[in-house]
């Protein structure tokens, strides 16, 4: 008997869309009855990966059997879904990844209140990502792009009864929403100038600086970059996994990937490669200088991951594209295991101790010795307060804006109590500011 | 004749009736019962009209979006608002607006479309003046009565002048050959839209009758989205000053209302502000980007009233059950309320445009739109869009997460849960997705409409500038206008009829 024929389209469709059915359906059980159990939960996400992964591999195969075409399919909403050299080995990794992280978050959450939600947010994460590496166009990249963002916000603040998890996840969500204007408006302006938001040609007439420039926002602000690298650190506060999952491996890595994927657009823009390879230095010199002075594991991984994306900025800019996609996926499995070992670093530590006994330890931090000694204590506090970003966003963006809005608060109450001749009462105090370990500057900026 | 025949009466009356009949009621119980299977008729009567013959809706059917969804919004209110409140005055006033909202929308003359739209106001100024009787504070009733004058006498004006010789069956508007006179009345009936859409400067009532009326978000919506309907009727007949006006206005208006609401700890004026700034994305997206911008004006009209009305709903269910809206005094109710907390946020996610959703659709539609017009007019609307987004996001927070509350709170009850499950599942009906879908339209169509408009465009231009093919085309793009086939001019054409300008782009309904 001969096997089915399987249409590889349908299969590269189902990448994406297994998780997106998980999340569909653990969402619908959790809103409308009653809570499923833990190994319910886990199944259906963990299943529906395990089935991403195979269709992942096995249109990865049919596009290694046929390395000159590109499979393209249409999913059930209507955007482009492309398996192509670049998509490929991004979809296997992300299905891996997931796939890896999933499993160890069951016996690492087992009993956490949030459990359930974690799962459910993996799933989102996981369809999220899929369609933002296996996009065919900007329009559904920029859908992929949402859902990561989201999810990652909401996993940020996954430990909702702490003010400080809550208020890192709305930090990182609006540096998301501040930068992700350049990627909506990349689509708006690809789709007026070129009729539609498939990836553009270099033979069209576009605007290609000023798309360029729109996606190297979007790029920064979900890669952490200079100056939006502030949310990074805060980002630490959720739980070990999803911390593995998007910021050491995949989310983090969503800007390179966007702007591999735009390289065609990038060729044509000299001015905006520029400016990727000074964001990705200016980002590299920052995190390398912060991460000497970190004193716990996870914001110290932070940093490094934070060094390394700079890094691959740019080779993107440098037109090293090759290298920066190997740079990337080596990076991603690194950092992913690293996070994942984060908590037993102490014992790590301690047995590396025990076993070099009084033998110094190998030091790989020496750049320093080379900084003068009259900068030395500056460039710590700046190093400290990771250069103080996070005080100059909330000095010269927030405060102002807050202000406005006060004022215009204030005149739209006194224009109505002019009209109805009545006085209307003054709006209730501002919650008053809850101290913030790493936000007040120390007077270094 | 038609089902189409008997049911539009029927659509039209069902409201009315039901308002009526709560007169005769003698127990509040009775008289939400009666007000429920009323607006329950009137939402199938609504959605057996808007269903097509053909199972596809047009894009350029303004009915079939708007009916349902004010039918849908005004009974959501019955059933999921606190027993309390909906006392017979609050039925009414839903009823009748329902009713006059109903009636705009299908009204086919000229004289039933201004006695709908002066009508439409009275129900909600009557019951901002009995609660303000009843409960001392500040008079919003004053401030919605002096908007509502300002936004109804010069469309009396505007409207009226076409009275003698309105035509029945056709909406014709503006009769002059004078361009001062034209240019004044499109001052008039840009003021009359600007009222309703609340746009800046005439915004005021709006956060002020969220905030006095949290339960009446819905009808707030309404007000709105007749403001919209208002606005595709009269466009034709505003110049390009005008319109120009308005857009700018719009632009004020989305920025204006993000940042207002950025700096609110209320969360009813919270609502109200960002339902301003919504207000003013619609409004700049749909006069500045032109008819291509329409069906993503509609669209993002549902996607505001679905979500904002739940989110009204669920602000005051909030209220009743822990005696304010403050966010400085809420925080923590997520693990008593966590059904409650789950629903607000998907309806906050609904608001601020998820992928999925209506939202996501149509921002996508009106910023393309918006970049056509220039890509600054976009920038301002996507940065006005994010500080919207933010400023949602963190108000669920604050109401509900953080350390938890020690103060007794009870979750949804299954009828308030159940209607912002439908809010949300009807959110999340007309967001899927990009390409060719049966209900809503979708994006490919309008893409097609989009291209269609601008190489007709370029065509008129061609011929009013004597410029050459060769001269207007692009290097190495498609010769243009190669489609614009002659039924696009003729449709075109078929707009302007002897000096009068016919209201409505939209070509004839099937059954007319």
């Amino acid at each position: 008997m001969a096997p089915p024929d399987l249409d590889p389209g349908w299969l590269a469709a189902a990448v994406a869309l297994a998780p997106l059915l998980a999340f569909l359906a653990v969402g619908a059980a959790l809103l409308v009855g009653r809570a499923p159990s833990e190994r319910g939960v886990a199944r259906a996400v963990v299943g529906a990966l395990w089935l991403s992964l195979g269709c992942a591999l096995t249109a990865t195969a049919w596009w290694a059997l046929h390395p000159h075409a590109v499979l393209a399919t249409t999913l059930p909403f209507g955007g482009p879904f492309l398996v192509d050299a670049l998509s490929a080995p991004m979809l296997v990794l992300v299905s891996v990844i997931t796939l890896w992280v999933g499993r160890f978050a069951i016996p690492y959450l087992h009993r956490e209140p949030g459990f359930a939600r974690f799962f459910l947010l993996l799933a989102l994460f996981a369809a999220g990502m899929q369609l933002l590496v296996g996009a065919g166009s900007l329009e559904v990249l920029a859908i992929g792009w949402e859902l990561v963002g989201l999810s990652s916000a909401l996993l940020i603040g996954f430990f909702q009864e702490r003010a400080s998890p809550v208020r890192a996840g709305l930090r990182a969500f609006g540096t998301y929403r501040l930068c992700d204007v350049g990627l909506f408006m990349a689509v708006a302006w690809l789709h007026h100038a070129a009729g539609d938001t498939r990836w553009p040609e270099p033979t069209r007439a576009l605007p290609t600086t000023a798309l360029a420039l729109c996606l190297l926002l979007a790029a920064m602000g979900k890669s952490a970059q200079f100056p939006f690298s502030g949310w990074l650190a805060r980002a630490m506060e959720g739980p070990t996994p999803s911390s593995a999952l998007f910021y050491g491996a995949l989310s983090i890595h969503a800007g390179p990937y966007l702007l591999l994927r735009a390289a065609p657009l990038l060729e044509h823009a000299p001015v905006v490669r520029g400016a990727l390879v000074l964001v990705g230095l200016l980002t590299a010199l920052q995190a390398t200088l912060a991460w000497r002075v970190q004193t716990d594991v996870k914001g110290a991984l932070a940093q490094g991951v934070l060094t390394q994306v700079g890094l691959m900025f740019v080779e993107v800019g440098l037109g090293l594209y090759s290298l920066a996609l190997l740079h990337l996926v080596a990076h991603a499995g690194l950092r992913c295991l690293q996070f994942l070992r984060a908590p037993s670093a102490l014992r790590q530590a301690q047995a590396w101790r025990a076993a070099l006994r009084d033998t110094p330890p190998p030091s790989l931090v020496w750049l320093h010795r080379f900084v003068p000694r009259a900068w030395a204590p500056r460039l710590y506090r700046l190093a400290m307060e990771r250069f103080a970003v996070d005080a100059l966003y909330e000095r010269w963006l927030l405060h102002p804006l807050l202000r406005l809005g006060r004022a215009l608060d204030a005149a739209e109450r006194r224009w109505v109590g002019t009209l109805s001749a009545a006085e209307v009462p003054p709006p209730t105090p501002a919650r008053p500011a809850e101290t913030s370990p790493s936000n007040p500057s120390t007077g270094a900026v | 004749m038609t089902p189409t025949t008997l049911l539009v009466p029927l659509l039209l009356v069902l409201p009315i009736v039901g308002a009526v009949s709560l007169v005769g009621t003698r127990t509040p119980a009775r008289a939400l019962r009666v007000a429920t299977v009323a607006a329950s008729l009137t939402l199938v009567v609504a959605l057996a009209l808007s269903w097509p013959p053909t199972g596809r809706a047009r894009p350029d059917d303004p009915d079939a979006l708007l009916c349902p969804l004010v039918s849908l919004l005004t009974l959501a209110t019955l059933v999921a608002g606190p027993r309390q409140l909906l006392d017979r005055g609050m039925l009414m006033a839903l009823l009748l607006t329902e009713g006059a909202a109903l009636g705009v929308f299908r009204a086919r003359g000229t004289l039933p479309l201004l006695g709908c739209l002066v009508a439409l106001p009275m129900p909600l100024a009557g019951l901002l003046a009995q609660r303000e009787r009843s409960a001392p504070g500040p008079r919003e009733a004053r401030v919605f009565h002096l908007y509502m004058l300002v936004g109804t006498l010069p469309l009396l004006a505007v409207l009226g002048l076409d009275l003698p010789d309105g035509a029945p069956g056709a909406a014709y508007v503006v009769h002059t050959p004078r361009p001062t006179m034209a240019l004044g009345l499109g001052a008039l009936a840009a003021l009359a839209v600007g009222v309703r859409l609340a746009v800046v400067p005439f915004h005021s009532w709006l956060p002020c009758v969220v905030t006095r009326l949290p339960l009446g978000v819905g009808l707030v919506v309404t007000h709105l989205v007749v403001g919209l309907f208002l606005l595709e009727r009269l466009t034709p007949c505003l110049g390009a000053p005008a319109l120009a006006l308005l857009g700018t206005l719009g632009v004020a208006t989305a920025l204006h209302g993000a940042v207002a609401a950025w700096a609110q700890t209320d969360l009813r004026r919270m609502l109200g502000f960002l339902l301003s700034s919504h207000s003013g994305l619609v409004l700049a997206g749909a006069v500045l980007g032109g008819a291509e911008a329409w069906p993503g004006a509609r669209l993002h009209a549902v996607a505001m009233g679905l979500s904002f009305t739940g989110l009204g709903l669920l602000v005051q269910s909030l209220e009743r059950r822990t005696g304010t809206a403050d966010t400085t005094r809420l925080g923590g109710l997520h693990a008593p309320g966590g059904r409650m907390s789950v629903l607000f946020l998907l309806l906050a996610l609904g608001a601020l445009g998820v992928p999925g959703t209506w939202g996501f659709t149509s921002e996508d539609l009106l910023l393309r739109a918006a970049v056509g017009v220039h890509p600054a007019l976009a920038l301002a609307l996507l940065l006005a869009l994010a500080l919207g987004a933010v400023t949602l996001l963190r108000a669920w927070q604050r109401a509900f997460l953080g350390p938890p509350s020690p103060r007794p709170f009870t979750d949804l009850l299954p009828r308030e849960r159940w209607t912002a499950v439908a809010l949300v599942l009807a959110l999340l009906a007309g967001g899927r997705g990009l390409g060719e879908s049966v209900f809503p339209p979708s994006m490919a169509p309008s893409i097609v409409f989009q291209r269609a408009h601008r190489e007709a465009k370029a065509i008129r231009n061609r011929r009013e500038h004597h410029v050459p093919v060769e001269a207007a085309q692009r290097p190495g793009g498609p010769v243009r206008g190669d489609d614009a086939g002659p039924e696009r001019l003729q449709f075109e054409s078929t707009q302007r009829e002897g000096g009068r300008i016919l209201v409505g782009a939209s070509p004839p309904r099937p059954d007319e």
